[in-house]
């Protein structure tokens, strides 16, 4: 189990932390970064709150290898309601999550009974079939030409604070359910779930609260980051986005809830800083880096970090 | 190449990764003085990437070993370089993020590139934003010099978040490319206008068409409908197949077409997927008919790919590396065996864009005299430069400044057809339809033939 | 609309490619089978089968059906060289730390392939490129015939040294019950690499019949893969007779969507039936119960 989510009060030393973090954080700006520096750093918000939603979901044992068909959901749903309907910007993009937790639901449905490989591929399938039925819906999403979509914000600098609170609200969200009674159940479904079972809890019942939970979060981060790149194409569904969380939250660490943070902020530093070599060589080291992680630390940053902190406190 | 050479590659591999990374970081410090810095925007998870890379290094480097750009305001010759925005697979997020890099932290003078039209739609955004002047090579939609005030914001509906109201930045966008409407054009004319009366004279041509569901098929489907009907053209569209990206196994899909009886097959695809509609057509299907292939295809493998299987078939293009020598530019004569030295490599369509884009760069830098973004914009505008690798209309390179052409070129396209040449053991293209072209004359090369097999799709 | 020889011809061509599926599945299915890791890169062993088949025949001028035996020789090692260095260090972690080492492999062999041969598409002609096979409406290439036999080959091949060599029986014994084969005696990590790099042989085959009937490139491994993968759920995992049927279902599924919705709905289809399979039975058309 993880020792870095055991109930604490509000001064505890983790929360201390955070607050801390989430203040050097909020002074970045202030800092006067690059447009670009900037940018990286808002796309790290997005795959921290996109990857926090993930590993949620893998919290109950359930790993998704097609949460890409949630963040697609969210990204059309927001957009469309936009142009089309005028809705106003922030409530789509809450409908883009309740669009996204809905058919989580029924995803969630046909998985209770699936374990490992099977639930990955069920939900791999259904980010296909929700790309297909996008292409086919072409007279409305326009396929694979894309459209264009409604910014929310004027400046980079909003887009941060804004995604800054979003991820750091979301990911107290997610950490209090783990904290509480719910987060419990999930654990014990993941380490036994006939055990779990035995012990009266109902497995279906908190397997399908976390996908309703994850998938909205993940519909919520979608259509921040279509409104924020401002053009949205059945690209969105691409295995990229499928993999990526789950390369960020095993990188920081698999169930904990500073790995996906952790993770976004290396990987994405380290895809950009690679770029200084050739794509193709990019490419090829990226993928040297990503076995030698799992190789050497199969448990990921976060425990990396923990051992190293401990050994300096003794 | 040898063996002994793959083995000497892949030891070579690790230092290289190592060694790239420092030699990059230590080129950029050792810079001395300051030169033009071309970002050049391109998908290297695809084939098209690293061509429209070796097209820009040679002439980059021609442009340099020839002493490189004069500035007047510096009263000296400037190398130039050009560093990578690559934005993988033709993602719009990868692409605004390389982008803005290109322009934040390289320092981008002027962009080149740009391959998919989606990707092209979002990552122009911070050029337009930013004011940097973008010379688009790619990118088959005409939007991406339309969207604004200057082209009537493309026929975009008001309120339509594409619609870019910034005429100012607009102005920094330039689009040297045929679009879709250019090579649908082409096709369907030579369908209605030529083809019909060989084959179908008492009837309307019976035309099928197999294209992929991407931005560039869809975009032909709907243009080659556009023209049939607007120019009245006497084709029906017996059969319309639409298939994901990637598809390599056709046999359901011409099976359907084939119960539909075409006279003729309109693929759009890139060259895998066009040469396997092809093969699979002729080979397994028994689909004989005339087959009709989109410029993008013109490519050394298209050849290779194609084999015997692509006697007498047709191929639209506008840059023809292999119809010579004799070639209808002069440039192609000294262009094809030069890039032929450097990479060991025939040249590809989209490099030709890209190479002509980095001389039209460079001729609006020496003419604005300074590194001044605006004034390069200036001088793009009144670009007059004689045709390098692509065809015109004028027979010049030109940015037209109506609504309906703003910033755009007006390129000419022509047909060819494969004829199998068994000394060599591949394809080769002739030039069969149009006759000739404004200001520079004849290119036809050879009368066109059916294939011997060919069956029209009804009496 | 549609009449009955555009029905059957399209029937046959889901048969025909279902033979090259089964290869495909049947070797991500061994390796499950006995290791139960399932090996994301599998599409990245058969890119590579596809050019070592094309590289013997391209230098040493031997028949590309030929060339098959010696692609599946090397990539076999490779196979074996990928299981000791990156799967036997995380073996029996968790699920996703085989992924992200699938994953990571899938950059490295894509583009060191794109790095050492390009990305340009190749084919492979074979002396029978031209030739074809009268069946009236219809006439199919010997080129599509031979990789059907071959396919057959293989797997006649497959079971006889699952049934009657002592490796075979270990590889058995172990995907049973791992702890009973270990106690009896059976090196159980020999037994791991020895089914991984059978499997890899069997990619390499298929891929080599890709390359041969279509054409090869560095990224051709991805989406072949991603269907293997699909076809030994629907089977079930661990079960050849599985991964054969399953193959065949998944052609027919594929080609049978495109003809009647149109090509779009190709893998939508193909994953809609799997979806359906396994609300109906969670460990697939033949897997064993939990």
């Amino acid at each position: 189990m993880n020792i870095s989510l055991k109930a604490s009060g509000v001064f505890s030393p983790k929360c201390l932390i955070a607050i801390l973090v989430l203040m050097l954080a909020s002074i970045i700006p202030i800092l006067q970064p690059s447009q670009y520096i900037l940018h990286l750093l808002i796309l790290m918000g997005i795959y921290a709150l996109y990857s926090s939603s993930w590993n949620l979901l893998a919290y109950t044992g359930q790993a998704s290898l097609g949460h890409s068909a949630f963040l697609g959901l969210g990204g059309y749903t927001s957009s469309l309601l936009i142009i089309k309907f005028g809705v106003d910007p922030w409530l789509s993009l809450l409908t883009g999550g309740a669009s996204a937790a809905a058919v989580g639901f029924l995803i969630g449905l046909t998985c209770v009974r699936l374990r490992e490989w099977f639930l990955a591929m069920v939900t791999f399938g259904f980010a296909v079939i929700a790309e297909t039925a996008v292409m086919a819906l072409d007279w409305v999403t326009q396929g694979a030409t894309g459209y264009a979509t409604n910014a929310l914000l004027d400046s980079r600098v909003q887009y941060y604070y804004t995604i800054l609170v979003l991820a750091s609200v979301t990911i107290a969200i997610i950490y209090l359910v783990v904290q509480s009674k719910i987060g419990l159940a999930f654990s014990a479904i993941r380490e036994n779930q006939l055990e779990a079972e035995g012990m009266g809890i109902n497995t279906v019942k908190y397997k399908l609260l976390a996908f309703v939970l994850s998938s909205f979060f993940t519909g919520v981060a979608g259509g921040f980051l279509v409104h924020y790149i401002g053009y949205i194409s059945n690209e969105i569904f691409s295995f990229h986005h499928s993999f990526m969380p789950l390369i960020i939250s095993v990188t920081g660490g698999l169930n904990t809830i500073t790995g996906p943070i952790i993770g976004s902020i290396i990987i994405l530093s380290i895809w950009e800083a690679l770029k200084i070599i050739n794509p193709i060589q990019r490419m090829i080291a990226i993928g040297v880096f990503l076995t030698l992680v799992v190789i050497f630390m199969p448990r990921g940053l976060h425990y990396v970090a923990l051992k190293v902190l401990r050994s300096l406190k003794m | 190449m040898s063996r002994r050479k793959y083995l000497k590659y892949s030891v070579a591999g690790v230092a290289a990764l190592a060694a790239a990374a420092g030699g990059a970081y230590y080129q950029s410090t050792t810079t001395r003085r300051r030169s033009i810095k071309i970002g050049l925007v391109a998908p290297f998870s695809l084939p098209e990437g690293p061509d429209m890379e070796r097209a820009t290094k040679l002439a980059v480097e021609e442009i340099n070993s020839a002493g490189g750009v004069y500035v007047k305001e510096w009263g000296e010759r400037i190398p130039m370089e050009y560093v990578i925005a690559d934005d993988e697979d033709a993602s719009p997020e990868k692409g605004v993020t390389a982008v803005t890099r290109a322009i934040v932290e390289d320092k981008v003078d002027i962009l080149v590139g740009a391959m998919s039209s989606r990707a092209a739609l979002a990552e122009q955004v911070p050029a337009i934003k930013n004011r940097v002047p973008f010379i688009i090579t790619g990118a088959s939609t005409h939007l991406v010099t339309r969207r604004g005030p200057q082209g009537n914001y493309g026929g975009l509906p008001p309120g339509d978040p594409l619609r870019i109201e910034d005429a100012e930045g607009m102005s920094y966008m330039f689009h040297y490319c045929t679009t879709t409407f250019h090579y649908s054009k082409t096709i369907v004319h030579f369908f209605g206008e030529y083809l019909k009366p060989k084959v179908a004279p008492n009837r309307n041509f019976r035309l099928a068409v197999i294209y992929r569901d991407d931005p560039y098929g869809v975009g032909v489907w709907n243009a080659s409908n556009k023209f049939i009907k607007d120019d009245k053209l006497p084709i029906d569209i017996v059969a319309a197949r639409k298939y994901p990206p990637g598809t390599t196994d056709f046999h359901a899909e011409l099976t359907a077409i084939k119960a539909a009886k075409p006279d003729g097959v309109f693929a759009v695809d890139f060259t895998v997927g066009t040469a396997e509609i092809y093969i699979q057509g002729q080979r397994d299907v028994g689909l004989n008919t005339v087959y009709m292939a989109v410029e993008v295809c013109e490519v050394p493998e298209f050849y290779s790919l194609l084999k015997k299987w692509g006697d007498r078939q047709l191929l639209e293009s506008k840059f023809g590396p292999y119809a010579g020598p004799p070639y209808y530019l002069p440039l192609m004569d000294t262009y094809i065996p030069k890039f032929k030295q450097r990479f060991g490599l025939f040249p590809g369509m989209m490099g030709a864009d890209t190479y002509d884009a980095i001389y039209i760069a460079k001729d609006a830098i020496e003419r604005a005299g300074t590194l001044d973004k605006a004034k390069i914009r200036d001088a793009l505008e009144t670009t007059k430069m004689k045709n390098m690798l692509i065809l015109t209309e004028t027979g010049y390179i030109e940015f037209g400044k109506t609504p309906e052409t703003y910033h755009e070129i007006s390129p000419v396209t022509f047909v060819e057809q494969l004829i199998w040449d068994e000394k060599l053991g591949e394809c080769r293209p002739f030039i069969i339809w149009p006759e000739k072209v404004p200001n520079i004359g004849a290119i036809k090369q050879r009368e066109f033939e059916l294939p011997p097999l060919y069956t029209p799709g009804e009496k | 609309m549609i009449d009955v020889v555009t029905l059957s011809l399209t029937l046959m061509w889901g048969v025909a490619i279902g033979c090259i599926y089964i290869l495909m599945a049947t070797g991500l299915n061994l390796i499950f089978g006995v290791m139960k890791i399932v090996n994301f890169a599998h599409g990245q062993l058969l890119m590579l089968g596809a050019y070592m088949c094309y590289w013997s025949w391209f230098i040493l001028g031997v028949n590309p059906y030929f060339a098959i035996l010696l692609s599946m020789i090397i990539v076999s090692i490779v196979g074996a060289a990928v299981e000791r260095l990156c799967f036997s260090p995380i073996i029996g972690t968790s699920k996703l730390n085989e992924i992200f080492v699938s994953l990571g492999l899938i950059y490295i062999f894509d583009y060191t392939a794109v790095m050492l041969w390009t990305d340009k598409p190749r084919s492979i002609v074979t002396p029978f490129e031209y030739s074809t096979f009268s069946l009236g409406v219809v006439a199919i290439s010997y080129d599509w015939l031979i990789a059907i036999m071959v396919v057959s080959m293989i797997l006649v091949g497959m079971f006889l040294i699952l049934a009657k060599t002592k490796i075979g029986r270990a590889m058995r014994a172990t995907s049973q019950n791992m702890e009973a084969a270990m106690m009896m005696g059976i090196n159980v990590k020999k037994v791991y690499t020895a089914s991984f790099s059978l499997g890899s042989a069997l990619a390499a085959a298929a891929g080599s019949l890709f390359g041969i009937i279509f054409s090869l490139d560095p990224y051709m491994g991805s989406l072949p893969a991603i269907k293997a993968f699909a076809i030994i759920i629907l089977g079930g995992l661990g079960s050849i007779r599985g991964a054969v049927i399953g193959g065949l279902l998944y052609g027919i599924a594929e080609n049978m969507a495109t003809l009647f919705l149109g090509g779009i709905w190709r893998h939508a289809v193909a994953f809609a039936v799997l979806i359906i399979v396994l609300t109906v039975k969670p460990t697939g058309l033949f897997g064993e119960g939990r």
